[in-house]
């Protein structure tokens, strides 16, 4: 029992630890494409504003993401309560965003 | 001006964060000063590309502590309730503290870091006393692999409500300064839950992002992320924090403790006079 559960404890951090590092990558990929483009011709300046805005865009999302897959991971493996804790963080971090509408 | 031209914040932040690096602390705390007194950028654009990288650092940086299970994933869960939380009531905050009490807030959470600084950090003794044997909090609990001594060593998390507390306070100054906060989550994490340091790094460092998260997104639709600073921060700051952690391999930080200490005293008193002369409107 114990054996088991450590060992599909091993395997959702080896999930985010994927999730996370792939994320980061690729926005930092992102920026650094936006960043380079300009010194290429004057042309490719909006595009690089979107290459950039994209990455950090992802960036934001990509801690939300992270206790979504949490949060359905506890689901599936009959751990309700820290489904629901995970759930409740991501309900919070939502609130948060939407304050910045009204003060905008 | 050439400090704030994107190679400009790209190498300033990749000075900050290698500073923050071999100290092990977020690069928030030096990019916000550096930003605003240096490259002379508005506070809250600083604060707002600061809480970006501040993600960028720890989502870059969790893979390694996750997959040697130093992360207590859940009760990184549990105490990001009370961090976002407090990322909430730092955001209703930010849009009504003054700039002048900004600066002098964070000129104090800088002399509470050198302070911090020079006391070592210690394992906690004894982490059995004084916790419960039954209750929730103990689904919490876990273990760790020692390398000293090559075997999985329990763990206890001790004095969860009082740990709450302290991580709301943390959220709170994150959302407000920009920061990974450690200065509240280092008494949190080794004060009040006592958790052994290496755990105490990784799961701190695990819920920094989602911390930064809950702040960044409502900085990002009031439009205080702006893509050209917080763009060339970002990368910067990864590319620091990935060298001040092959630096920490190299240098021993106990040598360069008191020199960092400096550091943090002069960026206080600096932000201190910023305070000041903001206030007068000079």
């Amino acid at each position: 029992m114990m054996f088991s559960t450590s060992a599909s404890a091993d395997r959702l951090n080896n999930r985010l630890a994927r999730l996370l590092v792939l994320g980061t990558w690729t926005s930092c990929g992102l920026i650094l494409i936006g960043i380079v483009l300009p010194a290429l011709g004057a042309s490719l300046r909006p595009a690089s504003a979107y290459f950039v805005l994209t990455g950090i865009v992802l960036l934001i999302a990509l801690p939300p993401v992270r206790v979504a897959t949490m949060a359905v991971w506890f689901l599936f493996n009959d751990d309700r309560d820290f489904a629901l804790i995970a759930a409740l963080v991501l309900a919070i971090i939502v609130a948060s965003t939407l304050l910045g509408v009204g003060s905008a | 001006m050439l400090a704030t031209s994107v190679p400009g914040l790209f190498c300033i932040s990749v000075g900050a964060s290698t500073l923050g690096g071999v100290l092990g602390m977020a690069s928030g705390i030096f990019i916000v000063p550096i930003l605003t007194l240096v490259a002379n950028v508005d506070v809250h654009l600083a604060i707002g590309a600061s809480l970006v990288s501040v993600i960028a650092c720890s989502c870059g940086s969790a893979g390694p502590f996750l997959k040697e299970r130093l992360t207590n994933v859940r009760l990184a869960v549990v105490l990001e309730t009370a961090t976002t939380l407090g990322a909430a009531s730092g955001v209703l905050l930010s849009g009504v503290v003054p700039v002048p009490i900004l600066y002098a807030i964070f000129a104090a959470v800088l002399l509470v870091s050198a302070w911090q600084m020079l006391i070592r950090r210690r394992d906690a003794t004894i982490p059995d006393v004084g916790a419960p044997a039954t209750g929730w909090a103990r689904r919490l609990d876990a273990v760790y692999p020692d390398r000293n001594l090559g075997a999985d060593v329990a763990y206890r998390v001790d004095r969860l409500s009082m740990g709450l507390g302290l991580m709301y306070g943390a959220g709170l100054l994150s959302a407000l300064l920009g920061i990974g906060s450690g200065v509240l989550k280092i008494p949190a994490m080794d004060t009040a839950l006592r958790l052994p340091i290496k755990v105490s790094s990784a799961t701190s460092n695990f819920m920094i992002g989602v911390t930064a998260a809950a702040s960044a997104g409502a900085y990002f639709i009031r439009g205080a992320i702006v893509p050209e600073i917080a763009g060339p921060v970002a990368l910067g700051s990864v590319v620091g924090a990935l060298l001040g952690a092959r630096l920490l391999v190299i240098v021993t930080p106990g040598k360069l403790r008191l020199t960092f200490v400096a550091v943090l005293l002069v960026l206080a008193v600096w932000m201190a006079l910023a305070a000041i002369r903001v206030h007068r409107g000079l």
